[in-house]
């Protein structure tokens, strides 16, 4: 409330101080004008005008409101240079006032009046102009003007350039001009010879500011010369700055003339007299003294002023009716001076008495009139009335006093003192808080001010002077009592008449605010130190520091005693002595005092005479403080030291308020003791947790709910970047880095940790893969850190590698429980004996075996059960010598006296290199020993029966061939008769049986050359391809016979040669594609399909797979299925032909060539036969078997040009004649021979080409012949070539190594043998004879079915178009063909074909297509064999299709 | 309506396919070997080619190479069906590199291609 009032007051005071300030600029202002027209104008607009003015301005109608500008005429009579000069005048009045200058106004009556103006400032945008009428004057200028323009001088004003502001009418009459120019050119005219000489007086009077006097030539309006005497006085402005000269002269020229007469003295008081005679006419007030004040001239006015005559006032001194004003400071021995000086500078003012005693107020101007000595004979006063103003004067103080009284009652401490410093006025409150009452008029304000605050204060001062303000003038004020005193406030600054300046100030006392301030500094500095918790010793010097700053503090204690230790510490003590004996005495008193505060004194303020009452009886001799303070310092609640000044100088140097400061230090410290305390408690705390985290071998770290880190030792960091290339980093990265680890990781951890966040402690087993693909094991414990208030925001983890142990635990539980499941499971027995032999432990076997429970046997001696040929002691020494041995049979006898016989093997057992047991596995070869009993005997008759298989075979075979010899070959010369096409059907059936015998032969044969293991594999290289077709080729015939789809799919991987026994791979296959035909009773289809399984090291392993549709095999049948004759359906009534040997054969050869064989079947759905081989790799390109062609049935004669000679030699007749009818038939010349002997002399008789030699003969067999032959020594004797029935492959090499140079074997067939003489006869192919198709070809000419889809498509009339497109197309191409063939471009050929094969193909012209498949294929390879006949076939076919596939789209 | 162009050497594989085509409402262009594809393809847009490979002058395997090098990003993006009777065994990957998308192994079988040809190009019927 009290604050509230107080601020109100103060808000007034300061609304006061700021009217009495523009109070004061407005009548200070008014008071130095001299007369009383003035308008006060903001901005343009009038906003007062003097009661003079307004009636000079307004019309009764008007009064209110004006601009500035409506007072001025629109142009002023100097023109320009008036317009100028307002502005430029207001521009100084904005920065102090102007200085008085010559301005026109316009009156009410539009009519324009001269003035002597000034502006000021009156406050902000206010100005107040000032002027006085120049009245009696038509248009100029100054008042001064008006005296002298009628005056017989020549007055001139200068400002300080020397520039001429005014003449007076008389210059102007003088130089005959009166325009602008005259300003600036009269010098022109002063005459040359004195122009120099003037000059420089003129600058020198300017340079020292004094009056000069000179007399000089000038030329005027008639262009004669004229003395003039021209005398001038320096012009000053109100604050004291010389502003120009004022000058009069005279014309001298009369006197001059009169050189004789005149005198200057004379000129002198002459020019007085005319000055004193224009003075009575002017409106100044003006008055001549001699030098000593007398009075010899008074003018008009002032006599109408005063009321006086002119005799009554002239002879008096002027003091006697003058009284000159304090300011003025001038008395009449002063005035006498002046003379004595020769100069006076500033005004002269005071007051008259006039009749009626009133005071008329006047202000001189002081004018000394010298004589021709140039020496002061009179002083000249030239002023004005001022009574007015100072009326307003007389106002203003009355209303200063009223403001005085104003300020007597105000708090604020109000002064005003001069710019000496001495006081002028205080008021009421000043007195009573700053003392100095009754020296007031002899201190200075110097004194006041704080020795420390008077630089600044001066500053502050001198700026006010300069016109600046300051918003807030804070200084420190030191009372009588040498008490601060803070204060701000605000002082203004004025002038008086002599320009010296005035101050006055209001301040108020903010003493306690600024304590408060710095209070509150010292809480917020202390409260940052100990934020910034600093060493205890620094911040206390701190805190001491902080509060001398604020009290006048000497002595500061700070004592602690909270370790309970009995001697209390003192950390921090400030005295102000020196002396050490005297520091001693205040720490004792201090202490005595101290006691005096017991644990319930939280603070304590206590003054001397209480502290002498209270420790006196201590005997303490030293001094007691005057005022002593202290404040306990706690922890907690319990105190553990004091915080404690005192002053010896002034009981009153600390209050109250001091202790509370102290008190706010003391918890201060109690809060930076709590704190070190409790940070050497978490240091330690903490250190020693660190040493437990970071020192450990476990990986330690902590998640927040949002699984980023917390906290993590070193060995996390280390397993996470080993591990997982993932940085540790506390807070959200670890979130980001995380993407390291795969999602179900993430999800595990997160489920883990959301457990423990639940409040679950968890510890499992947890299997980890790093980055590096390792397992690691690792022990985890996931605890909740629970906060005191249940909460849980971490949760800590600790992990451990246990990768080793559980390695080593996974190990042996993996190798326990393989050793358990070994020892149960083992059929052998295992036993495990002492050295004496007591079983120790027994698998389960023996119970199988011996039907003994393990525990029936344990305990027992081994040689209980078992006994053996040698004793047990032989046995058992021999055991401690070898440590073991193997294979000892040894029998255990049943209970039913049965001997089961068992082996063992026993190895002693070591522990540390001791013996302590043996253990062994006994096993029961009971059985094994039966078998391998009944396995001999059975061996022995099978190699028995062998053999004899053996010979029989071998035997049988070549006696059924000789006679299938005769009959195959018989065959072949009656196809090549003539025969009727009924005849050659039964040959060809006849031929067909005969071969299939052979081939049921063959597969006898070969079969008892494998189980004799004589069968040996002819590698050739190969190409799989080739021999696919070729099986193709050979079976498709028989396959669309029988209604079946035969296809065959190479593996894109086949390589293209390789080295294999052709011939076998074929014969199995035959087998099993023939078996496929037969068993799939005439409907489905037939893949076949060859795969490579694996190719390593060079060698290529393939897998053949021939699927069939057909009846199937019942699965109980297919074990019988590769064994020795055995064909399923073993009922007389056979239904499927075969020997029955061909998949026992297939399954020895398949054998033979490193594969398996083997079936898989559904009884109704159809087998699927498959078998494995292998077979070399081989370079590319390496020459393969071509594609050998049908066997033409009918001998065609092959040899024209060269007719080969050929010798038959055999024994056997049929034989005989079927070797030459087939020869001959070829084109050949055959002779014959029965024996060797004969053999021998057809050599002799006649040139051969070839001999074919029958192996057995009678008496001289092949051999020997041929022997007989060779030592013949017959030159060119053509080669020998061996025929025999001996058809085992390896008889060629035997007869070849004996001398033969080549071998066929029987039966004869025609091609064979004619094959074989182009071999060794020169042979030209170009005369090969057409070749006729002996079968009939069963391909369709035009495949309906695609025709029929063609349709589909196209409808019936593209059929037509197609294949009469397709004809002139395939008429083209095999064109080409023949022209190609005939350039031998067989690549050209080949092409064409390509071409022949789509378009045929496509159309379903099947039968051409094949033609041209297999010839493409064949010509792939480069193969020319037979190209000529093929492509004539091609040709055959083409035409045949020609013939009839208009008939056959009729169908 | 969607246009095939046709390279086959042979006339009657050529006037067949087309035929077959142009019933299933395509607009066939036939040529006779990959240079023409490629002038055809200069002038035109098309849909698809169904390409023999055994061609004179520029084979399939050429020509598809060509086209597929070709600037404008349509035109060398075109389906190629490659129609062949594969004399010289080139393997799929074979004919995928020189950008072959797909072949139809010769004899043609005209069910399988009249699918496969709108496998890439429906026709707008």
């Amino acid at each position: 409330m009290l604050n509230q009032g107080r601020t109100e007051l103060l808000n007034e005071v300061e609304k006061l101080k700021s009217e009495l300030k523009e109070l004061h600029n407005k009548y200070d202002l008014l008071l130095e004008s001299s007369a009383s027209y003035f308008v006060i104008f903001e901005e343009s607009e009038v906003i007062e005008f003097s009661p003079k003015a307004e009636e000079k301005f307004v019309f009764a109608s008007d009064f209110s409101d004006k601009t500035i500008d409506e007072l001025m005429p629109i142009y002023q009579v100097s023109g320009e240079r008036s317009s100028k000069t307002w502005e430029e005048n207001f521009k100084n009045a904005r920065r102090s006032k102007s200085d008085s200058f010559e301005f026109e106004f316009l009156d009410k009556n539009g009519q324009s009046f001269a003035t002597i103006a000034s502006i000021s400032k009156v406050k902000d945008e206010r100005f107040l102009v000032h002027f006085d009428l120049v009245e009696n004057t038509e248009n100029l200028v100054s008042s001064a003007n008006a005296i002298t323009d009628s005056a017989p001088v020549f007055i001139k004003i200068t400002n300080e350039k020397n520039e001429v502001t005014y003449f007076s009418k008389g210059w102007f009459d003088l130089l005959g001009s009166k325009d602008d120019k005259t300003y600036s050119e009269w010098m022109n005219n002063i005459h040359p010879d004195d122009l120099s000489a003037y000059s420089t007086t003129i600058d020198f009077s300017i340079s020292k500011k004094k009056n000069f006097e000179y007399s000089y030539r000038i030329k005027d309006a008639n262009g004669e010369y004229r003395w003039l005497l021209e005398s001038g006085v320096p012009r000053y402005s109100k604050n004291k700055k010389f502003i120009g000269y004022a000058s009069a002269a005279i014309d001298t020229t009369e006197r001059k003339a009169l050189e004789v007469e005149s005198t200057r003295e004379r000129a002198i008081s002459e020019s007085e007299h005319k000055i004193q005679e224009s003075l009575d006419e002017s409106e100044v007030v003006a008055m001549t003294t001699n030098v000593e004040g007398s009075i010899t001239f008074c003018n008009n006015k002032l006599l109408d002023t005063l009321g006086l005559k002119k005799n009554n006032i002239v002879g008096s001194n002027l003091f006697d009716i003058f009284i000159p004003d304090a300011s003025t400071k001038i008395n009449q021995k002063k005035y006498e001076q002046i003379a004595v000086d020769g100069k006076y500078s500033g005004a002269l003012a005071g007051k008259f008495f006039t009749k009626e005693k009133q005071d008329i107020y006047v202000r001189f101007n002081v004018v000394l009139l010298k004589d021709s000595f140039n020496e002061v004979s009179g002083i000249n006063l030239i002023g004005e009335n001022v009574t007015e103003q100072n009326k307003v004067k007389k106002q203003l103080e009355k209303s200063n006093a009223q403001l005085t009284e104003l300020f007597d009652n105000s708090y604020d401490l109000i002064q005003t003192f001069d710019h000496d410093g001495v006081f002028q006025f205080v008021n009421q409150a000043w007195v009573e808080k700053l003392g100095y009452r009754d020296q007031l008029k002899d201190i200075r304000f110097k004194k006041l001010v704080h020795p420390k605050n008077w630089e600044q204060t001066v500053a502050n001062l001198d700026k006010l002077i300069k016109g600046e303000t300051i918003d807030r003038f804070e200084t420190v004020f030191v009372s009588d009592m040498g008490k601060n005193i803070f204060v701000s406030g605000r002082v203004n600054c004025s002038f008086d008449i002599n320009g010296n300046a005035q101050f006055r100030g209001i301040f108020y006392d903010i003493t306690e605010r600024i304590r408060a301030e710095k209070a509150q500094s010292l809480y917020y500095k202390i409260a940052d130190f100990n934020i910034e918790g600093p060493q205890l010793e620094i911040l206390y010097a701190k805190l001491f520091d902080e509060l001398q700053g604020l009290l006048n503090i000497k002595n500061l204690s700070i004592d602690l005693n909270f370790t309970n230790k009995s001697n209390a510490s003192a950390p921090y003590v400030r005295s102000e002595f020196n002396d050490p004996a005297q520091i001693e005495n205040q720490k004792t008193i201090n202490g005595l005092i101290a006691k005096l505060m017991n644990g319930e004194t939280r603070q304590l303020i206590i003054y001397e005479e209480q502290i002498k009452e209270q420790v006196s009886k201590k005997n303490f001799k030293g001094d007691y403080p005057k005022v002593w303070l202290g404040v306990q310092i706690t922890v907690g609640n319990s105190p553990i030291g004091l915080l404690s000044t005192h002053s010896y100088d002034d009981r009153s140097d600390f209050g109250a308020k001091d202790l509370e400061l102290l008190y706010f230090i003391a918890s201060q410290i109690s809060l930076a003791i709590e704190r070190k305390i409790n940070e050497e408690k978490i240091v330690d705390q903490a250190a020693r947790l660190k040493a437990i985290f970071e020192s450990s071998s476990h990986q330690i770290w902590s998640v927040d709910d949002n699984y980023n880190l917390t906290s993590f030792n070193i060995n996390h960091t280390k397993w996470m970047e080993d591990g997982f290339g993932i940085k540790t980093i506390m807070g959200k990265e670890y979130a980001k880095e995380k993407s390291k680890l795969t999602d179900s990781v993430n999800k595990f951890w997160e489920k883990k940790y959301n457990e423990a966040f639940k409040g679950k402690a968890l510890n499992f087993q947890n299997e980890v893969k790093t980055k590096n693909g390792n397992t690691h094991w690792s022990e985890v414990f996931i605890n909740p850190i629970i906060k005191e208030d249940g909460t849980i925001e971490e949760v800590s983890v600790i992990s451990n590698d246990i990768t080793e142990k559980k390695n080593a635990e996974l190990a042996l539980s993996e190798s326990e429980s393989k050793f358990r499941e070994i020892f149960e499971s083992i059929q052998d027995i295992y036993f495990r004996c002492d050295l004496n032999g007591k079983l120790l432990m027994v698998s389960p076997s023996a119970k199988e075996s011996l039907g003994l429970l393990p525990e029936e046997v344990i305990g027992r001696n081994i040689t209980h059960f078992f006994t053996s040929s040698e004793s047990a002691e032989t046995i058992l020494r021999n055991l401690l010598k070898q440590h073991k041995f193997q294979n000892l049979e040894a029998s255990f006898k049943t209970e039913d006296d049965e001997k089961i016989d068992f082996l063992c093997n026993v190895r002693v057992l070591f522990r540390n290199k001791q013996a302590v047991g043996f253990e062994g596995v006994a096993r029961d070869i009971s059985e094994i020993k039966r078998a391998y009993e009944e396995l001999s005997k059975a061996k022995e008759l099978a190699e028995k029966s062998l053999a004899i298989k053996e010979s029989f075979l071998a035997n049988m075979s070549h006696e059924i061939r000789t006679p299938m010899n005769g009959i195959i070959g018989m065959i072949d010369l009656i196809g090549s008769t003539d025969l009727n096409t009924e005849q050659m059907d039964y040959v060809k059936t006849i031929k067909k049986s005969s071969l299939t015998l052979m081939d049921i032969l063959n597969d006898i044969l070969d079969l008892s050359k494998i189980e004799a293991g004589k069968m040996e594999l002819k590698e050739r290289p190969i190409s799989l391809m080739a021999s696919f077709q070729r099986l193709y080729d050979l079976f498709s015939k028989e396959a669309i016979a029988n209604n079946i789809y035969l296809n065959y799919n190479l593996d894109t991987e086949t390589p293209s040669v390789i080295l294999l026994d052709e011939t076998r791979l074929l014969q199995v296959l035959s087998n099993l594609v023939s078996n496929a035909i037969k068993f799939s009773d005439g409907k489905g289809t037939i893949d076949i399909s060859l795969m490579v399984k694996t190719v390593e090291d060079k060698k290529c392993t393939f897998k053949v797979q021939i699927k069939d549709e057909g009846i199937g095999i019942p699965k109980e049948q297919i074990k019988n299925l590769f064994i020795n004759f055995n064909q399923l359906d073993n009922s007389s009534t056979k239904v499927y032909s075969g020997t029955g040997l061909g998949l026992a054969i297939s399954k020895e050869l398949v054998r033979s060539m490193g594969g398996e064989i083997g079936v898989v079947s559904t009884p109704g759905l159809g087998s699927t036969f498959w078998f494995t081989f292998q077979g070399q790799l081989l370079e590319e390109g390496s020459e393969t078997n071509g594609s050998d062609l049908d066997e033409p049935m009918q001998i065609t004669k092959e040899f024209v040009s060269v007719v080969p000679r050929i010798l038959v030699v055999d024994d056997n007749k049929v034989n005989r004649t079927v070797a030459s009818q087939i020869l001959e038939k070829s084109g050949c010349d055959v002779k014959l021979a029965g024996s060797g002997l004969e053999a021998i002399e057809i050599v002799k008789e006649n040139t051969l080409d070839l001999i074919f030699m029958d192996i057995q003969m009678p008496k001289m067999d092949g051999i020997q012949t041929m022997k007989n032959i060779r030592s013949l020594g017959i030159k060119n004797l053509p080669p020998i070539v061996a025929m025999t029935a001996y058809s085992m492959e390896d008889d060629r090499e035997k007869f070849m190594s004996q001398g033969m140079d080549d071998y066929v074997a029987k039966p004869i067939r025609a091609v064979t043998i004619i094959e074989k003489v182009k071999e060794y006869i020169q042979y030209d192919s170009s005369v090969v004879a057409v070749t006729e198709q002996a079968e009939s070809n069963t391909d369709l000419l035009i495949n309906k079915e695609t025709l029929d889809q063609l349709s589909k498509f196209g409808g019936p009339e593209l059929l037509e178009t197609v294949l009469s497109d397709f004809e002139i197309e395939a008429n083209e191409l095999i064109k080409n063909c023949m022209i190609h063939f005939a350039d031998d471009q067989i690549e050209e050929i080949r092409k064409e074909l390509h071409t022949l094969k789509g378009s045929a193909g496509t159309l379903g012209i099947e039968k051409l297509a094949n033609y041209v498949i297999k010839l493409e294929l064949q010509l792939k390879t480069a193969d020319t064999t037979n190209l000529k006949p093929q492509l004539d076939t091609i040709q055959e076919c083409f035409i045949e299709f020609k013939e009839n596939y208009k008939n056959i789209l009729q169908m | 309506m969607k246009k095939i162009i046709i390279a086959e050497d042979s006339s009657v594989i050529q006037n067949l396919t087309k035929k077959i085509l142009e019933i299933q409402n395509f607009s066939i262009t036939s040529v006779k070997n990959g240079q023409e594809v490629l002038e055809k393809l200069d002038a035109e847009d098309y849909d698809l080619i169904l390409m023999d490979i055994n061609m004179p002058k520029m084979d399939g395997m050429e020509c598809a190479k060509a086209i597929r090098k070709m600037t404008d990003p349509i035109k060398s993006k075109i389906p190629i069906l490659a129609i062949t009777g594969n004399a010289k065994n080139y393997s799929i990957n074979d004919f995928k590199e020189v950008g072959i998308n797909e072949y139809i192994p010769k004899p043609l079988n005209f069910d399988i291609l009249v699918d496969k040809v709108k496998n890439y190009v429906s026709s707008d019927d």
